[in-house]
């Protein structure tokens, strides 16, 4: 299985697409923390205020969420999953690897935008003499939910391209699923768009334990239901890769 | 029917059938490949070759019966590509990686040291192109670099999908050598093709099939010897064609097409006419045997089956 997962990083190593969703996440960070920071009223800064700068990381969830949909499906639109499959015929170990990989991609990206962001957040307050921002304990949560939420985006996003091995269908789906379907089931019925893919994932990433709005779920509630979809989707996933004729 | 052999590195495909809805691909299809031969996979598009190599593979799944390396199907078998060598129809690569890391990617998953990716590259002629990204490679170096992923274990079964489809003349013969290179180390290969004449000069033995049927099963030497005693027949040119027509008539051949000079006579033999002129003192200009080629023995033996 090791060797599996070094294969699949490698195999994100060695093309431009981890690297252009690098170079998308760090100009996104980028932006939105200088927009954010140039419109700051210094006398006005709350520690909650400087919490959210630090994680702008839904986006970055979204975008680890698409390179996994890209990484899997792409083995079916460039035919390389028969010589993945001849290297490993094992297939739930194939998708366990992937979704391992890309788990860990997501992670490196993820702390990747959280530290650029902190590189840039923390000495503008300063020169800004700006005195807010979270404690150590709740940078810490912010760190590490950011970090969980990225893993298991690139899981999830994994076993969507296994389910989905069109890639055009499967980016296309998760599009509408997570920027129409979710917002409007969090809108008109909030007891079920809590568990919803999106919603249940940004609770994770916000870590904004019992503070933050009565119709989200809890950081952990919110992290265990975003990694149920992740572990549904893979399975159903290994479950139609397992069947599927390579031809 | 179930085939015997005796040895390692052996493929059986033993009463393999294969379905895609109402369409039957593979029809209880039997035959197996010897240790260190080089057996020729042959039929025209649609036969059943690629769902055949693709379920020896594990790639697809057989409704019934059995395709085995060395007694084992791919997914038993401890490490696949030290065992199994594939080159298959489409070609497997992504575009934006390069050849050196398409091996090594490969490499890594099998457990195989990454250096194996530079040696093979060297072997097919592509360390210059290693660097370079596949979706920039000519079709003759995506063969090429196929060919490099098939070698990567180091395997003692290669199992080739039309390897030469697209190459040019160059390429085909590298493919023949490269491919006897290959047996005469002991390696078994199956390469399947619709073009006996692409794989002629290379294999031992020829399995040919349509309609996913087996049609015939033979080693090359006893379809030449068939194809020689096939002859359908010899063309001469002569001043005197009509008389030594007549002189070979009265020995049983017959002339299929006249054009005075010029004849094309069946059941007879060059050696026939040629000494039945010298001993006449008839001159000959021109004597050659139309004969029935493999080519020819092939497509007969594959058309009515292939016929829709």
């Amino acid at each position: 299985m090791t060797r599996l997962i070094a294969a699949e990083i490698l195999k994100l190593r060695t093309t431009r697409t981890f690297y252009g969703f690098l170079a998308t996440i760090v100009g996104l960070t980028l932006l939105v923390v200088i927009l954010t920071l140039a419109f700051l009223d210094p006398d006005d800064v709350r520690d909650e205020d400087v919490g959210s700068l630090l994680t702008s990381g839904s986006l970055t969830g979204i975008l680890i969420l698409v390179l996994g949909v890209i990484g899997m499906s792409g083995e079916h639109r460039h035919n390389t999953i028969s010589s993945t499959l001849l290297a490993a015929p094992d297939r739930l170990r194939v998708i366990g690897a992937k979704a391992v990989a890309y788990a860990l991609a997501g992670m490196v990206l993820a702390a990747a935008a959280f530290l650029i962001t902190a590189a840039i957040v923390y000495p503008t307050l300063a020169v800004l003499d700006v005195d807010a921002g979270p404690s150590a304990g709740r940078l810490a949560e912010l760190f590490f939910g950011g970090l969980l939420y990225a893993a298991i985006s690139g899981a999830l996003g994994v076993g969507i391209g296994a389910v989905v091995p069109n890639q055009v269908a499967a980016l296309l789906g998760a599009v509408i699923v997570i920027f129409v379907v979710d917002p409007l089931l969090i809108t008109l019925a909030p007891d079920v768009g809590r568990y919803t893919v999106s919603s249940s994932g940004f609770s994770l990433a916000d870590g904004d334990e019992g503070g933050g709005d009565a119709d989200s779920l809890s950081p952990v509630a919110g992290g265990l239901v975003y990694l149920g979809w992740a572990l549904a989707f893979l399975g159903a996933g290994w479950a139609l890769l397992a069947r599927r004729e390579i031809v | 029917m179930l085939y015997q052999c005796e040895g390692v590195a052996q493929i059986v495909i033993d009463s393999l059938t294969k379905r895609f809805g109402s369409t039957v691909a593979v029809d209880d299809l039997s035959f197996a490949v010897e240790p260190g031969t080089v057996v020729g996979f042959l039929g025209p598009n649609g036969a059943g070759k690629t769902t055949t190599l693709r379920a020896l593979l594990g790639l697809v799944r057989p409704d019934s019966g059995t395709a085995t390396i060395d007694g084992r199907s791919y997914a038993q078998l401890p490490d696949p590509l030290e065992t199994v060598g594939a080159v298959l129809e489409r070609s497997a690569f992504h575009p934006g990686r390069s050849g050196r890391n398409h091996l090594r990617v490969l490499a890594t998953a099998a457990g195989l040291p990454g250096s194996r990716a530079d040696e093979l590259l060297t072997l097919v002629g592509l360390a210059d192109a290693r660097d370079k990204r596949v979706g920039g490679y000519s079709l003759g170096m995506r063969q090429r670099l196929a060919l490099a992923t098939a070698l990567l274990g180091d395997p003692q079964v290669l199992v080739l999908d039309e390897p030469a489809n697209g190459l040019d003349p160059l390429g085909i013969r590298w493919l023949r050598d490269f491919l006897r290179a290959r047996a005469a180390e002991g390696r078994s290969v199956l390469v399947s093709s619709h073009v006996l004449a692409e794989v002629e000069q290379t294999v031992d033995t020829v399995v040919m099939v349509a309609r996913g049927r087996l049609v015939a099963e033979s080693s090359l030497e006893e379809l030449r010897t068939r194809a020689s005693a096939g002859a359908g027949a010899v063309k001469l040119r002569s001043p005197q064609a009509p008389r030594l027509a007549q002189l070979l008539g009265e020995r049983g051949a017959r002339v299929v097409q006249d054009g005075g000079d010029t004849m094309l006579l069946a059941g007879t033999t060059s050696e026939m006419v040629g000494d039945l002129a010298a001993s006449h003192r008839i001159p000959v200009y021109e004597l050659t045997t139309e004969g029935q080629g493999l080519e020819e023995i092939f497509l007969s033996l594959t058309a009515d089956q292939a016929a829709p």
